[in-house]
């Protein structure tokens, strides 16, 4: 029977109950705390206000969205990758759509793949929209939140005109897109295009250039590019540090060396450098929007209907006999992919996002595994945070640039 | 004149009250709380006798910044580590009595040397309105006839913190912290116990890509081609 | 006994307490319009015409609510805690002068509670007190968080207080008087620099002073960019996160408020108070705090927040000294004498 009216004891570890002294004082941050986006609990130990100790305590958002992938037919699953990092979730229906087209061996017509880049950098400019809003609002600048919040409603009015949902889009399918692209989409992206170097020019006024904000940023949480390495971080956290690697110039896909644009790297390291480099990242893939809008066909197939392994096309199942069975098949039993694994990797808005999948033949996988960036990422927050101050854990936390359903999955 | 002599008594019996609670209560912040509140009292008495400044520093000084530095190592401490919680230190216990009927014994010699008999002080009233009230009367007498002690007492002040900034010198932090780091543990990915990180070889230099200023004396590179998907860091020298 | 002025004061102080509580009122409304303009949102409108009976609202709500008293808590100083809090916030305000003595009902009517000669000394001494509100409710409430924004608070206010009681010190040094009712005659007067006639405000001649003033002024009320005590993202409200309903309320009221007085305070100190063209009054007094309120909530809505450490820096290492160096030389004009000041 557990006593709610004492407090919960703390489990230390052997060693950390023999450095306790009455010195420190331990503070659980989270799961209920403004600043650790959701649910992330951090065990602070604290000497002051310097942090000695810090554990992050992960698992208050997992619902199994692995196991899941185990007992869902191949298609089925797109909707639950919305759902691990709900902040960009075309990016994560792109990493499954490619791995499975990849065990299939399908390849996307070049009208859709170049309309999966655009709906994909949408996303990360969404991302780190909000990634900027909380981490300003972190360390104290209130109204950058409510100006990158304004501003990212434009990128979910896209997504909303284009496949009807805002936040959980369920937007890519396995080789292509089924629906038809709004005429006046590619308006309405131009338009945004336009709008967006004004407003990350307004955000850099209030912040770039603020001493507070340089001194609050400026040499905290600082990765060295091996110990970046070490940890295996990826995405703005490693490119702070100065690490040359995006998985769009390293592995292309889609078709990204087409594309004309610059993988920004910091020079220090530090909170400030991947604010710099994320701010540049913005830029960088309004440029890629640009270029995928000059380049997209204004027509064409949007879905790779010559597959095997994709729904046939309506038109097609009420005029042929082998495309209807195809397709009461397909939504009946789901389709086969061949026996193999596959892991396939998209370059996410906070590094690399790859999906594992194992098919043993059958219509659901046998196993599904998300490499999440998010997840790896967060293990170098106690690196960070040793010798920090409180205040910093919250800064670092929030440059770290995660989203818990993706941590938890 | 009924109504002034009231309110001394009940400033007074405040106070007396507070003082007493101040050695009463079990709990030191409370204790605390209790001398603030006979040192709040004790001004009004001040105010009374027309000593405002003295009033005001008393509640500046004492109240505002003494014993808010009490409380604050008081917030600190833990019930269990006070010595009254181990059997108390007879020997302490024994000189505090000793030394609060000294001090009993000066603040009466004090009194009856001078108010009862009536004797004036070096400033009665009419020398304090001629140079144009009590504040004036103070800064003349401290900055003249004091000045001597006062240079003695900032000097010993200085000292003072000079000696409270070595003794808990950041030195001391930084072998604690060492420590800690040593015993560090994370218990996501490594074994715990188990020193987290050994930097790798040495990684290569940057290489010449175009550089951009990003604000803030940093300058971001923009690295353009796949080429060098390398594990090379832009930069040179390795920091921390 | 001549009771007539001290029931004249007391009057007068009641009336004080009363306008500030509702300037107190539309200030919260004023912040949440202001900052929702700054933020490009609208801001509460619903409540009555443009939202102004939203502070209204909000008082009926906070007093409804249940007052919940944690089981670790050191309950009687919990329970005092915030009293204190909201009773030291208006006294400041006794001793600010808000006009020339007028005459009601034949009698001689002096427009502010008390003149003593340690009036700004007064001020200092109730804005010190005013942190055993925090301190104690911090201490109280058996929160760590809280336990942490105690102990920040207490850092905070101390050094603070400290460049707050230094700035002022120039002031003293030029006018030779604590009470504020004189350090205002002397701003009334004309100050005359090189043909040009200028208010005497310390504003002019003291201009370091001011700023140093409205630096640590922020910092005593726990505002943008200095709230540290209360940082919503790091300690989650800090002191006063266990408090509820009407306790809550008087930490509210008690910043609010004293916001008010540390602006009316200024702006009696540096920009001559109700001195001003035209006709002076003491609307002129009630544009200047404005300006000062304005000048918080713009600050909240611009500013992110310092860290401890630096906060502690920058009142030691910076503000003091400037605050030591300002002394010196007005010190050193007023012995020479250059000017007429």
């Amino acid at each position: 029977m557990i006593d709610f009216t004492q407090p919960t004891p703390v489990l230390l570890s052997e060693e950390r109950q023999i450095t306790e002294t009455r010195r420190e004082l331990v503070l659980n941050m989270g799961p209920q705390h403004p600043s650790t986006h959701g649910v992330l609990r951090v065990r602070l130990t604290l000497e002051g206000e310097m942090v000695v100790a810090c554990d992050p305590v992960i698992g208050y958002l997992h619902r199994g969205v692995e196991k899941l992938g185990e007992s869902h037919r191949y298609a089925q699953i797109v909707p639950w990758t919305d759902r691990t990092d709900y902040v960009a979730a075309p990016s994560n229906n792109l990493g499954y759509v490619l791995a499975v087209e990849k065990l299939c061996g399908i390849e996307a017509p070049e009208r859709a793949q170049y309309w999966r880049m655009i709906m994909a950098e949408l996303a990360r400019i969404a991302s780190h929209l909000v990634w900027l809003g909380t981490h300003a609002l972190d360390i104290g600048a209130l109204s950058v939140s409510l100006y990158t919040f304004r501003d990212r409603e434009l990128i979910l009015d896209i997504f909303e005109k284009f496949c009807g949902a805002r936040l959980t889009t369920n937007m890519m399918e396995i080789g292509g897109f089924s629906r038809q692209i709004p005429p006046a989409l590619p308006e309405m992206v131009r338009d945004f295009c336009r709008y967006l170097p004004k407003a990350i020019r307004e955000y850099e006024d209030l912040l770039t250039e603020n001493p507070i904000w340089l001194a609050r940023t400026k040499g905290v949480g600082i990765v060295e590019p091996e110990i970046a390495i070490s940890y295996s971080l990826t995405g703005a956290c490693l490119r702070g540090s100065g690490v040359n690697y995006d998985v769009r110039k390293a592995m292309p896909y889609l078709l990204y060396d087409r594309i004309d644009f610059a993988v920004p790297l910091g020079t220090h390291g530090d909170v400030y450098d991947r604010y710099l480099v994320r701010v540049e990242e913005m830029r960088q893939s309004i440029r890629i929007i640009e270029q995928c809008l000059d380049q997209v066909p204004a027509d064409g197939p949007l879905m790779a209907y010559e597959s095997n392994y994709v729904i046939p096309p309506h038109e097609r199942v009420m005029t042929t006999a082998e495309d209807m069975q195809r397709h009461f098949i397909w939504v009946i039993k789901g389709f086969s992919p061949p026996k193999g694994e596959v892991y396939h990797a998209v370059e996410h808005s906070k590094g690399e996002l790859g999906y594992y999948i194992v098919s043993d033949g059958s219509p659901i996988p046998y196993r599904m595994r998300i490499r999440s960036p998010d997840f790896v990422n967060l293990q170098s927050l106690p690196y960070m945070a040793q010798g920090a101050m409180l205040a910093d854990v919250v800064a670092l936390i929030g440059t770290i640039d995660i989203v818990l359903g993706s941590v938890d999955r | 004149m009924a109504i002034e002599v009231l309110i001394f008594y009940l400033l007074a019996g405040v106070a007396i009250a507070a003082a007493a609670g101040v050695v009463l209560a079990r709990n030191p912040v409370h204790s605390a709380v209790s001398l603030v509140l006979s040192f709040v009292n004790v001004a009004a008495i001040y105010v009374m006798l027309r000593a405002e400044f003295l009033a005001v520093a008393q509640v500046i000084v004492y109240t505002g910044a003494i014993i808010v530095l009490v409380l604050f190592v008081l917030m600190l401490v833990q019930q269990q580590d006070l010595p009254e919680f181990h059997g108390g230190r007879p020997l302490r216990r024994a000189v505090g009595f000793l030394l609060g009927l000294v001090l009993l014994a000066e603040v009466a010699a004090a009194i009856l040397t001078r108010s009862l008999r009536g004797a004036p002080g070096s400033w009665p009233p009419e020398a304090v309105a001629a140079v144009g009230g009590n504040i004036q009367a103070i800064g003349r007498e401290l900055y003249s006839v004091y000045m001597l002690p006062i240079q003695a007492t900032a000097l010993l002040l200085l000292a003072a913190t000079v000696g409270a900034l070595f003794l808990a010198r950041p030195e001391l932090i930084e072998e604690r912290l060492a420590v800690a780091r040593r015993l560090f543990t994370i218990s996501l990915a490594h074994p715990r116990g188990v020193d987290p990180l050994q930097p790798v070889a040495e990684l290569p230099g940057p290489h010449d890509n175009e550089r951009k200023p990003a604000g803030g004396d940093r300058v971001l590179v923009m690295a353009r081609n796949a080429e060098e998907f390398t594990e090379q860091p832009a930069w040179g020298e390795i920091r921390r | 006994m001549d009771w007539e002025p001290l029931i004249v004061s007391y009057l007068f102080g009641f009336v004080l307490l009363n306008v500030l509580l509702l300037a107190m009122a539309y200030m919260t409304w004023l912040e949440r319009r202001l900052v929702a303009f700054f933020q490009d949102r609208i801001g509460p409108n619903r409540t009555g015409p443009f939202g102004l009976l939203q502070p209204i609202a909000d008082a009926v709500k906070l007093i409804s609510k249940e007052d919940i008293v944690p089981a670790n808590a050191d309950r009687l100083v919990f329970l005092v805690a915030p009293l204190l809090s909201f009773v030291l916030a208006p006294l400041g305000a006794l001793v600010v002068p808000f006009g020339d003595a007028v005459t009601v009902f034949g009698r001689q009517v002096n427009l502010y509670v008390i003149d003593i000669n340690v009036a700004a000394l007064y001020f200092l001494a109730v804005g010190s007190m005013g942190v055993y509100g925090i301190i104690l409710g911090g201490y109280a409430s058996g929160n760590r968080y809280s336990l942490l924004g105690a102990l920040r608070s207490t850092a905070q206010v101390i050094s603070y207080e400290l460049v707050l009681g230094l700035s002022l010190v120039g002031i003293f040094i030029l006018t030779g008087s604590l009470s504020l009712v004189d350090i205002l005659r002397v701003q009334q007067r004309t100050l005359v620099l090189g043909g040009l006639e200028l208010p005497n405000w310390f504003l002019l001649s003291q201009p370091l002073a001011f700023v140093l003033f409205l630096i640590a002024a922020v910092a005593e009320t726990n505002r943008a960019p200095f709230d540290l005590p209360e940082a919503e993202t790091e300690l989650i409200a800090g002191y006063f996160t266990e408090y509820s309903g009407f306790r809550f309320s008087f930490y509210f009221l008690a910043e609010y408020i004293n916001m008010i007085v540390v602006s009316l305070i200024a702006a009696t100190l540096f920009l001559g108070g109700i001195d001003g063209p035209f006709v002076d009054g003491v609307w002129w007094l009630a544009v200047k705090a404005f300006i000062f309120l304005f000048f918080y909530v713009w600050l909240r809505a611009t500013l992110p927040r310092f860290r401890y450490d630096q906060l502690m820096g920058l009142a030691w290492k910076v503000l003091l000294p400037l605050a030591l160096i300002n002394i010196g030389v007005t010190g050193l004009v007023r012995l020479w004498g250059i000017g007429a000041l």
